[in-house]
């Protein structure tokens, strides 16, 4: 029960050891900075660790875990210090990073003080209320993703997934060759924003609107090609099949069923804008539900600090306005990932190395390296363009708003 | 008959943010204030969007903050400890 207080000095802390904060943590003790990068999870990695699809670009396996004990080792190579199962509640300008140990106090500093802090958080799951999503077996897809990616464990035998984006579709695939029985996707609850047949339509066409060649290039392998098709066609079936997988586009779930686990769920048909049609009542038999309902970059610790933030629904929610070099309003304070707008990790990753150069630049740790970030910056539009998995067709547009906030703010709050 | 439950550390369900809102409430903060809805261990990072998914966000362009529905230090739980060694500086 050792209470001594601890501190620890740095030239950069980490918040969040995903695919951005390794990266930039990687190249920041490579030129020379001193580096600790805290992450609440037991093991680094953040969002990749649960990653598991066909690379489109030549048909591999793209193993998430081993991707991100690759990207921790090579951090740790370059110096990098590392501290898991540990949680930052809290900053303070200067830069302090309070700390706390979820899992029992085993010696680690209470706080770290820093010259530089990136915030590289990642994003959260929005929920989806609906009666019954509490229930045991109801899950966000997330979940079922870490349940089935890294823990090895059926979310469920007879699993119905609720709510159409790449992401759900991703899993829900993964979910099928781990032997669950995905009885099928539906839409959300009418009541949710967006869940409409049509609206979803809108946001899944762009996947259609590809050249067969370069859709099969980009995902098409992982995510199969006739039912993309056919959202192309004017008249949309009431269900097209993925994988065998029914995808009912007419379909949303109204309740969640059971009384002490999930046992079932009433689902209804609707018309092209999402109004129920009487009569179509019906129940399906499944002990997991599986809900999809997008994902909120996280942004509670700058949210606490005097900066300001854009309404972005390209980016997927709020975010603190910073450069196109990865700066914000705050003096030592920069962001990265997916805590500035839901991309994949491919993007993340660049956002790392590219947020390096700033904090490299900016804390003179090496000047032949800090003038390459105006590029950086630019390659990152560069690589968007071909991204295969792009969560929202019009993020770059959302990262422009942002630019354009940045330079009116003048880089101050 | 489709009544929900939105935040799970308070149990405030979907009625009682419609209430919150027919009584004037009008925006995810004043819910909060009337309800508890997001003053629970997780602080609002569950219900916060679904919340203002109910209530509505206003504010367009440059905000001052993320949400209306304040975010407080700590945004963790914290252990008392930790708070201990802190004041003990």
């Amino acid at each position: 029960m050792s209470a001594e207080e601890t501190t620890e000095d740095f030239d950069l802390v980490v918040i969040g050891g995903g695919p951005a904060g390794l990266t930039a943590a990687r190249d920041v003790a490579a030129a020379g900075g001193r580096v600790m990068v805290v992450d609440e999870n037991h093991a680094m990695g953040g969002k990749l660790r649960g990653q598991l699809h066909e690379d489109p670009a030549d048909s591999s396996w793209w193993k998430g875990w081993e991707l991100a004990e690759q990207a921790e080792k090579d951090a740790v190579d370059a110096g990098a210090q590392m501290m898991t199962d540990v949680v930052a509640w809290g900053l303070e300008p200067g830069w302090t990073v309070r700390l706390t140990y979820p899992a029992g106090r085993t010696g680690g500093p209470s706080q770290l003080t820093s010259r530089a802090v990136l915030v590289a958080t990642g994003a959260v799951e929005r929920p989806m209320p609906v009666a019954g999503w509490t229930l045991p077996g109801a899950m966000t897809i997330g979940a079922a993703q870490v349940l089935t990616n890294i823990h090895r464990v059926k979310p469920g035998h007879r699993v119905l997934v609720v709510g159409m984006d790449v992401l759900s579709l991703t899993i829900a695939r993964a979910m099928q060759l781990a032997g669950v029985d995905v009885v099928g996707i539906v839409l959300p609850p009418t009541t949710v924003e967006g869940s409409s047949p049509r609206a979803t339509l809108s946001r899944l066409a762009p996947m259609a609107k590809l050249a067969p060649a370069r859709y099969m290039r980009l995902g098409g392998h992982f995510l199969g090609w006739p039912w993309v098709q056919a959202l192309a066609s004017r008249l949309v079936p009431r269900t097209l099949r993925m994988w065998g997988m029914p995808l009912q586009l007419r379909t949303s779930l109204v309740v969640i069923q059971g009384t002490d686990q999930v046992t079932g769920a009433a689902l209804v048909n609707v018309t092209a804008d999402g109004t129920p049609i009487p009569g179509s009542e019906r129940e399906v038999a499944v002990d997991a539900v599986c809900l999809a309902n997008g994902l909120i970059p996280l942004n509670e610790l700058l949210a606490t600090l005097d900066c300001s933030f854009l309404r972005s629904p390209d980016l997927g929610g709020t975010v603190p306005v910073h450069s196109d070099t990865l700066r914000t309003q705050l003096d030592g304070m920069y962001v990265a990932g997916n805590t500035i707008g839901i991309e994949s990790a491919k993007i993340a990753e660049k956002q790392g190395a590219l947020v390096a150069l700033s904090i490299i630049d900016d804390l003179g740790l090496s000047s032949r390296r800090g003038g390459d970030a105006a590029g950086a910056a630019l390659d990152l539009v560069g690589a968007r363009r071909t991204m295969e998995f792009q969560f929202d067709a019009n993020v770059q547009r959302g990262h422009d708003d942002v630019q354009r906030a940045w330079e009116k703010s003048g880089g101050r709050a | 008959m489709n009544d929900h439950m939105i935040c799970r550390c308070e149990d405030v369900t979907a009625s009682d943010v419609r209430a919150a809102i027919d009584a004037g409430a009008c925006n995810a903060q004043e819910v909060k204030m009337r309800t508890r809805a997001g003053m629970g261990p997780c602080q609002g990072r569950v219900c916060r969007p679904a919340v203002e998914a109910m209530v509505g966000v206003s504010g367009e362009g440059v905000l001052q903050s993320t949400s209306s529905m304040t975010v407080h230090l700590p945004i963790r739980p914290v252990s008392l400890q930790d708070l201990v060694i802190i004041r003990e500086q």
